[in-house]
């Protein structure tokens, strides 16, 4: 467990993306690997052998912990785990972000960067509230 | 479970990779891991169908497989992250540290690829393994030590029938050796005559056909034995003809038959019918010169088994004679003394036959090891050779293209200051590694080929010349640690020079092609890859030969077993025995009449469809060979160019018995039987032979062999096709019938019997005994075997060869076919920005799949011409190893090359269809 902010710094993106989908709730992989694939918008997909070793690293890292199952969800099958991002896990995600928009803005200016495509924008400033 | 829908298959491979993760985190999530898989798997399968559905799941187990690999590298922290192998080194000390870095660094290498090393390990393994095994064997063949004291001082002399060009027959008759004895006494300390023969064992014990060998006083001290217990044989026993007569049993026998007890020593056997009492029991390493003998007799046996004859004629050759040199006299010596004596003894009565007579003492050495069986070791050794080479060539392969694979990373190093030597040193360890790990692989595949070896020793692969020494021990094969050293440093060697070259070549080169390299290269992979095609057709050219070789060998026997020697093994049984001796045999009408008797019951036992008299059986031998000395009205031959021809005498129902075709004239009547002239049937190769281009009917020729004296010409009647009496090697020979009643006053003869569909004609044994006991129960059969045991006997050495090289050639196809997957599955994986790019412009599928078929068809086609030169020439040496087959067979070589070509398009079309699944779009825009 690595507990200052910027010692995260850069983050992988796999991790960036798993905190991105997880954003601030409860879920279980299945759960995960969806909301990975919306955030893409269907174009990348979260296989469920990386999904697991990337939450096995990542709540070494102290990014995610296992939580309670939601109050609403109830379980039929054999029992789910359920992760949640830590507080440092959020804090990690907002300074990334930040640190990407810098990047974009740096890139921006050296004409580099994507013409101002609203859509990503948003999802990067939205994502990190 | 409630009903909830599972994945099948997939959900099993996915769960199975998923096992390559580290224990607690399989433990903690694989199941739930699995759920998530085939919900995936199954929405899939339902909104966009099953391919997708299959396709996610490739992706799917192999990225579980993957990343349970990367988080088992990781996870303990104590493990360096980076090994350090390129780190320029400082001093001495820290290239000793540094070695058990870079140990380490090589077997996760060898990890990290686990495919890739097994192929290396497995292939090396094979070859060493083969080789091992089969040199060792070979070697115990060739150079097994004799088991015999002082050897050097044995010698066999000989007696042989001088033929122009051929081997001659190198057996003596029962005076001329006296005679030799008794002129020679000062040269020789010892002078023994053997012979081997099989017998009966009646009593005690199960009865059973056992070796055994008939042989003069002074032949243990010859070969220097001593008794185990009781004692050898005494000069007076020699000739001994009066019951009871004695026996030595071999050490196994006595064990066998009497559970080693010493009280056999005075006990009786009863052998053919015989009563034997014991009088002593060989050493437990003594064996005789002729095989495995279950006892020794003294030669006067045989005068109660084979009758007067065999010690009366001067001109019955029948045994061998082996002597130890006195002391003090050198092997010159003794040829210059005893070979005149000889000489004088053979050609004083025996030259108006036509017979040139030559004495002769052979060293012992030159008896001890066949040139028959050096053709054979020297095939067998070639073969495995040749699995070696296509083996260290399939490796260099392999390797070759990891170190290409690999040239960036090299580079990188390179660039980044890591010492060159550090680099080689680091694949030169590797190397060692992994020849290490093959040595001991390809050490237990040999020790456990060799009990097959043990197995499947032929008997007859492995004697001397002539059939004087038949001693080699198959459980004297064992690992043989020389050979096995020799195989696996040539196949180090191999691998450390593929593994360091490319490393040492790129000295003072420029780093920046081999960094730039995989950066928008088009099309360059066939150019960058000729070493790999070079090896490629090297592999290709010795499995064409290796094929073709067995091929030819195998195209031997089985026209041998196709044409099953020109008879009929179905249902044949074929029973030898002899009534010399015996009451009957007092005069030529009794003796007609008892072997016309055991033919009329033989007739007439229940499934039996015909009975028929002869002399020997085919494949078995011959009982007589004598020379032709003129055709009358044509050639008259010079005395050392007569034409070999066997003589046997048939009755009239002999070749319907054998199912022999009759191709010309006629075969004997039933009149013949009785009372006969001067007529014969030849075989069609004698036909050929001695009147080429005209018909051999009505034609005459005189022989070394006549019954109404003077040398009578013989008068042909017919051709039958051609029968095979010894074996392959020998080869055809001239072959005549001469009409039963023409010979009259044989005691010995081999009685054949055909048997009706359904019916084995092994169980017709005790039946014939029955019928022999009516008629003179004293008189055993010395030799039943049955049509297939012939045929079994007749092609053994063929066989096992066939079966060796078959095996050979069968890995190297294999290893070949291998190779040519491997060029052509990495021509798609270099290549494939090339194929997007062709896929991109409107390339089908198909064409670029042809494309990359193509990659391989060069070193095909080089390699495989190259083969059939080789194979070309290289047959010659086979010939003498074939039967009615040509060393330039058109029908195997052309089989070869198609089943190569199948074989290999084969190889090179699966991994080609690779190159239609590639996507454009990714291929142009991955690395």
């Amino acid at each position: 467990m690595i507990d200052a902010v910027d010692d995260h710094l850069p983050l992988a993106p796999r991790f960036f993306q798993v905190l991105l989908a997880l954003s601030g709730e409860t879920m279980h992989g299945y759960g995960i690997i969806q909301a990975y694939e919306a955030l893409s918008g269907g174009r990348e997909t979260l296989l469920p052998g990386s999904l697991y070793a990337t939450l096995a690293r990542m709540t070494e890292l102290g990014l995610i912990e296992p939580a309670p199952a939601p109050a609403g969800e109830k379980s039929s099958g054999p029992k789910r785990r359920y992760v949640r991002a830590t507080g440092l896990g959020l804090e990690v995600a907002r300074a990334e972000a930040e640190r990407m928009e810098r990047m974009v803005g740096l890139a921006r200016e050296r004409r580099l960067g994507p013409a101002a495509s609203s859509g990503r924008r948003d999802l990067l400033s939205g994502e990190a509230r | 479970m409630s009903g909830r829908r599972r994945a099948g298959l997939p959900g099993v491979l996915f769960r199975w990779a998923f096992r390559v993760a580290p224990r607690e985190h399989r433990e903690a999530v694989a199941e739930e891991a699995a759920e998530v898989f085939e919900a995936g798997y199954l929405r899939r399968a339902e909104e966009e169908g099953p391919r997708a559905a299959r396709r996610y799941a490739r992706r799917a187990v192999a990225d579980a497989a993957l990343s349970g690999w990367r988080l088992r590298r990781s996870r303990p922290a104590a493990r360096p992250r980076v090994a350090t192998p390129g780190a320029r080194s400082a001093g001495g000390l820290d290239l000793v540290t540094g070695l058990g870095t870079d140990l380490r660094h090589a077997l996760r290498r060898l990890r990290r690829a686990p495919g890739h090393s097994a192929a290396i390990v497995v292939i090396l393994a094979l070859g060493v393994g083969a080789n091992t095994a089969v040199l060792s064997a070979l070697r115990t063949a060739v150079a097994a030590p004799p088991p015999y004291p002082a050897a050097d001082r044995l010698v066999f002399p000989r007696l042989t029938v001088q033929r122009a060009g051929e081997e001659g027959m190198s057996l003596w008759s029962w005076r001329d050796f006296v005679d030799f004895r008794e002129a020679t006494g000062d040269v020789f300390s010892h002078l023994a005559g053997y012979t081997a023969r099989s017998a009966s064992w009646n009593d005690p014990g199960a009865a059973e056909s056992v070796p055994y060998e008939l042989v003069t006083p002074g032949y243990f001290e010859a070969l220097g034995a001593v008794p185990a217990l009781g004692r050898f044989f005494l000069a007076e026993e020699e000739g001994a003809t009066s019951a009871p007569g004695v026996v030595v049993l071999s050490h196994d026998t006595w064990h066998r038959r009497f559970g080693g007890d010493p009280a056999a020593v005075g006990r009786a056997i009863t052998v053919d019918g015989i009563r034997l009492r014991v009088v002593g029991v060989a050493g437990a390493g003594f064996r005789g010169l002729t095989g495995d003998p279950a006892f020794w007799v003294p030669a006067g046996h045989g005068h109660a088994v084979f009758g007067e004859w065999l010690f009366e004629s001067r001109t019955n050759y029948w045994f061998h004679v082996v002597a130890r040199l006195a002391p003090d006299v050198a092997i010159e010596a003794a040829r210059a003394r005893a070979e005149p004596v000889g000489r004088r003894i053979v050609t004083a009565d025996r030259l108006e036959r036509g017979e040139r007579l030559e004495v002769s003492v052979v060293p012992f050495h030159e008896v001890w090891t066949n040139p028959t069986t050096h053709a054979s070791v020297g095939l067998i050794g070639a073969g495995a050779g040749l699995l070696l080479l296509i083996a260290i060539a399939n490796v260099a392969s392999l390797l070759l293209a990891r170190n290409r694979r690999e040239s960036r990373e090299t580079a990188v190093r390179l660039a980044l200051g890591a010492g060159r030597g550090r680099l080689l040193r680091a694949r030169l360890i590797e190397s060692l590694a992994i020849s290490a790990i093959a040595g001991v692989a390809g050490l237990a595949l040999a020790a456990w080929s060799v009990h097959g070896i043990r197995a499947l020793w032929p008997d007859r692969l492995l004697t001397g010349t002539g059939g004087e020494v038949r001693w080699i021990d198959p459980s004297g094969v064992t690992l043989d640690l020389p050979v096995m050293l020799a195989g696996l440093g040539l196949a180090t060697l191999a691998a450390l020079v593929f593994a360091l070259l490319p490393t040492a070549l790129r000295r003072g080169g420029t780093l920046v092609p081999a960094l730039k390299q995989g950066a928008g290269s088009l099309g360059r992979g066939a150019a960058r890859s000729g070493g790999r095609r070079l090896l490629l057709g090297g592999q290709v050219a010795f499995s064409v030969a290796l094929l073709i070789a067995a091929g030819l060998l195998a195209a031997t026997l089985l026209r041998l077993h196709g044409e099953q020697g020109g008879f009929e093994p179905k249902g044949l049984l074929a029973v030898s025995y002899t009534f010399a001796g015996r009451p009957v045999a007092a005069s030529e009408t009794s003796l007609e009449q008892a072997h016309e008797e055991l033919r009329r019951r033989a007739g007439l036992l229940p499934g039996v469809t015909s009975a028929a008299l002869g002399t020997s059986p085919p494949l078995a031998g011959h009982t007589m060979q004598t020379r032709v000395s003129e055709t009358v009205g044509g050639t008259v031959y010079p005395e050392d160019r007569r034409p070999a021809i066997g003589v046997h005498s048939a009755d009239h129902g002999l070749f319907a018995t054998l199912g022999m075709r009759l191709l010309e004239g006629r075969a004997f009547t039933e009149a013949e039987d009785r009372r006969a002239r001067q007529v014969l049937v030849l075989s069609r190769f004698a036909a050929r032979r001695l009147f080429p281009g005209e018909s051999a009917v009505g034609r005459q020729l005189r022989m070394g062999f006549s019954v109404a004296g003077d040398n009578a010409p013989w008068t042909v009647i017919g051709v039958v096709d051609d029968v095979l009496y010894g074996s392959p090697a020998e080869g055809l020979i001239a072959e005549a019938y001469v009409p039963y009643g023409a010979w009259h006053g044989q005691s010995y003869a081999t009685l054949f019997v055909r048997t009706g569909p359904g019916r084995d004609p092994a169980d017709l044994v005790p039946e014939l005994r029955r019928a022999m006991d009516a008629i003179d129960r004293g008189v055993p059969f010395w030799r039943t075997l049955t049509g297939a045991e012939l045929r079994r006997e007749g092609v053994a050495d063929t066989r096992v060869l066939v079966l060796v090289l078959s095996f050979f050639a069968g890995l190297a196809l294999l290893l070949s076919a291998t190779g040519v997957w491997a060029v052509v599955a990495q021509a798609v994986a270099e290549r494939r920005r090339e194929i997007g790019l062709r896929v991109a412009l409107g390339a089908r599928g198909r064409e670029v799949e042809g494309l990359m078929v193509r990659q391989g068809i060069a070193p095909l086609l080089a390699g495989g011409l190259a083969g059939l030169v080789l194979a070309a020439l290289g047959s010659r040496a086979l010939s003498g190893l074939l039967f009615r087959t040509g060393t330039h067979d058109p029908l195997v070589f052309a089989g070869a090359t198609v089943l190569l070509a199948v074989v290999w398009l084969l190889a090179s079309w699966l991994p080609a269809r690779a190159a239609r699944r590639v996507d454009p779009i990714e291929a142009l825009s991955s690395d």
